[in-house]
């Protein structure tokens, strides 16, 4: 058996320090949490809650059964039954995971900014059910629906076109009830929702230190329902973080930890995927990067950590600041896709996602497809046995002989990969004469041709009956 | 060294107390405080915003020079004749994160930008109401309301303020500037906002263009 590639971006002494700092600081100075109610369910539970000003300290023992109660591993579950993420995987692969609330995407065919619509949101679902490297779906966000109800929609025309988990999260408090109403519809029940979860829902702190009442709102009903939760903390360096890459490990690690101990003190047992994030802070001109280096190895420590500390899946993005997706982005994407997959990630997010903001690309989205592809072959490191160490051919094999009649070659030559957007025509002439196409003008001709053949999911009637009575109440509610 | 000079290149290295220092020895001295001020102090600053511009001085360094000058300016202002003190501010920003947004940092790092630049800036806070917007706009009369969001549900917010400016009455007598991660000049033309910067530093060019119409 190979053996996978690994990255120890910490050593151990510096994953226990970090871990001690963790637990002292969650005990002693703690995070605020913004939702009454939340406060009164902790502080049963055994937290120690000041509800003057909110404040909630987890003391370590607390702490240390959490991190014994959390499940080790996750099931998400895909409509069919097969495409099912397994996290940790088993055979030590990651899932991509598609870019989340983008507003508007680079057109492949005008290769102008547009705003999603809700065909478009479908095409997108559709495109990412066609592509092996894409394990879940993140809801995009449509432009011709209530912007109230955003994510609703966004939701809705995810189990409308996509077979596979998908990745959530809130817009606002007052969707929060709605999502759950949609997910219940889909699964059929709140037994069969609990048992095979078909998504996973996103509460983020309000980096540093803090708790937002939608986002506890999700802790909440996901407890309530059993669906998994991966808490996200986004720090950025230098400013809502410290910013040296340590300290703002340090920071993630709490945030993630206490979102992760609230879920336990109120679903013993819940299934939590933690969020590896990080942007640093331009010092020159104030932008938030998503594709520094120091990010990158920022995130590639904290995985590292959750993996070594709490030994539960982790998730992290593979974003990049090109505005398209050109060689700057592929260089970014697979950088971090690389050093977030040897670090020990389960799903690398962010896929399709560009840097302009809020916008993602259908072409990027099978770039980054094929990129995960590439990582996943990469850290599944070199075979050695008897078998590929081909001892008994080599000593056969005469002084300027070859090996392409063995039978050993024969029966290893379909193993390599070959990333189809790879696969150049044999010549430079003849690519010439085929246009000189660069990568992403394959990336177009790849999606045309996926693009004929998409298809909607087959919702059974009554499903997408009740799916569309709640988006229309919901927009009844809670649009202007 | 000439007493401007030593002053200027305090001021660029962010040394707040060397700074008093000087200042306190130039006013002992019987130099103008007026001079002091605009020759040695604003123009100090003037030349740490030109260096920031092409990326020879980052944002912390700025901020320490920014520091290091009001040290300096809270000795001289009380001494330096009020009609004069008009001709300090760049202009009057008023910053707030929309209704129904915590985030700040964005909104807050462009303040302290803005301030070291020269603008009066009011920062009010987030999660502001939309009444509170106009209701400061009416009282503070600023150059520039300038709004901040995070998140994809409170852009829409900005709208709603800038159509409570024109309801107002308000929309001619102020300009809009929208700002934060997900905000694109594409939407802040969609929504009428009369200015869009995606960082800090370009904001400072941003608000300094809009004064300039």
């Amino acid at each position: 058996m190979a053996t996978k590639l690994q990255l120890n971006v910490l050593s151990s002494e510096e994953v226990n320090s970090i871990y001690e700092k963790t637990l002292g600081i969650l005990s002693t100075k703690g995070v605020k949490v913004n939702h009454p109610q939340a406060l009164k369910i902790l502080d049963k539970a055994g937290a120690a809650v000041n509800f003057d000003d909110q404040q909630v300290k987890f003391p370590k023992d607390v702490i240390e059964w959490a991190l014994q109660t959390v499940p080790h591993q996750v099931t998400l579950a895909s409509s069919d039954g097969k495409n099912d993420m397994i996290l940790p995987h088993p055979s030590g692969k990651i899932y991509g995971g598609t870019c989340i609330q983008s507003m508007r995407y680079l057109d492949p065919d005008t290769n102008t900014y547009r705003d999603f619509t809700l065909s478009k949101v479908a095409e997108w679902y559709q495109l990412i059910d066609a592509l092996d490297g894409i394990g879940t779906a993140a809801i995009i966000t449509p432009g011709d629906v209530p912007e109230e109800t955003s994510d609703i929609h966004g939701l809705k025309v995810a189990f409308e076109n996509c077979s596979k988990p998908i990745t959530l999260l809130a817009y606002s408090l007052e969707s929060v009830e709605y999502l759950f109403e949609l997910m219940l519809v889909k699964a059929g029940s709140e037994a069969a929702l609990r048992k095979r979860p078909m998504l996973r829902i996103s509460p983020t702190s309000f980096t540093p230190f803090e708790f937002k009442p939608m986002d506890i709102e999700e802790i909440i009903q996901a407890c309530r329902y059993g669906v998994p939760l991966y808490p996200n903390a986004l720090p950025i360096s230098g400013a809502t973080a410290p910013i040296t890459i340590a300290g703002t490990v340090l920071l993630s690690s709490v945030e993630q930890l206490a979102m992760l101990v609230m879920a336990q003190l109120m679903n013993p047992g819940h299934p939590i995927i933690l969020t590896a994030g990080d942007w640093t802070m331009d010092m020159s001109t104030g932008k938030c990067l998503m594709g520094s280096v120091e990010g990158a190895l920022c995130i590639a420590a904290t995985i590292q950590f959750v993996k070594d500390a709490f030994h539960i899946p982790v998730s992290a993005s593979a974003y990049s600041d090109a505005y398209s997706p050109d060689g700057q982005a592929m260089s970014e994407k697979t950088l971090k896709g690389l050093l977030n997959a040897m670090a020990g990630v389960d799903v690398l997010g962010g896929i399709g996602r560009t840097g302009a903001p809020n916008t993602a690309s259908p072409v990027a989205l099978i770039l980054d497809s094929n990129m995960v592809n590439i990582v996943n072959r990469t850290i599944m490191g070199v075979k050695v046995d008897d078998d590929t160490l081909a001892l008994g051919d080599l000593l056969d094999t005469v002084p300027g002989g070859h090996f392409m009649e063995r039978r050993h070659t024969l029966q290893h030559c379909r193993e390599a990969l070959r990333p189809e957007l790879f696969m150049l025509p044999k010549s430079v002439e003849i690519w010439e004469s085929e246009g000189g196409k660069d990568l992403y003008a394959r990336g177009v001709d790849r999606y045309r041709e996926i693009k004929k053949e998409l298809q909607p999911e087959q919702l059974p009637e009554e499903v997408q009956r009740e799916m569309n009575l709640i988006a229309k109440r919901a927009d009844e509610r809670l649009g202007k | 060294m000439a007493p401007y000079v030593e002053l200027k290149e305090n001021i660029i290295l962010g040394e707040e107390d060397k700074v008093i220092e000087v200042v306190r020895t130039l006013l002992d001295a019987g130099n103008d405080p007026s001079e002091i001020m605009f020759e040695g102090l604003i123009r100090g600053m003037s030349e740490v915003g030109q260096k920031m511009k092409c990326g020879e001085m980052f944002i912390p360094e700025v901020l320490a020079s920014a520091q290091a000058m009001r040290g300096g300016l809270e000795l001289v202002k009380p001494l330096v004749v009020k009609e004069k003190l008009l001709d300090i501010s760049m202009g009057k920003i008023v910053l707030g994160t929309v209704h129904g947004d915590l985030h700040g940092i964005g909104k807050n790092i462009c303040s302290l930008m803005l301030q070291s630049e020269g603008f009066t800036v009011l920062d009010i806070g987030e999660d502001v109401p939309t009444e509170k917007f106009i209701e400061v706009a009416k009282q503070e009369q600023p150059d520039i309301l300038g709004l901040s969001a995070l998140m994809v549900n409170t852009m829409p917010v900005m709208k709603e303020v800038i159509e409570a400016l024109e309801r107002s009455g308000l929309r001619d007598k102020v300009r809009v500037m929208v700002g934060g991660a997900p905000i694109s000049q594409a939407f802040a033309d969609k929504i009428g906002a009369d200015g869009y910067a995606p960082d800090a530093v370009a904001a400072i060019d941003k608000a300094k263009q809009l004064l300039s119409k």
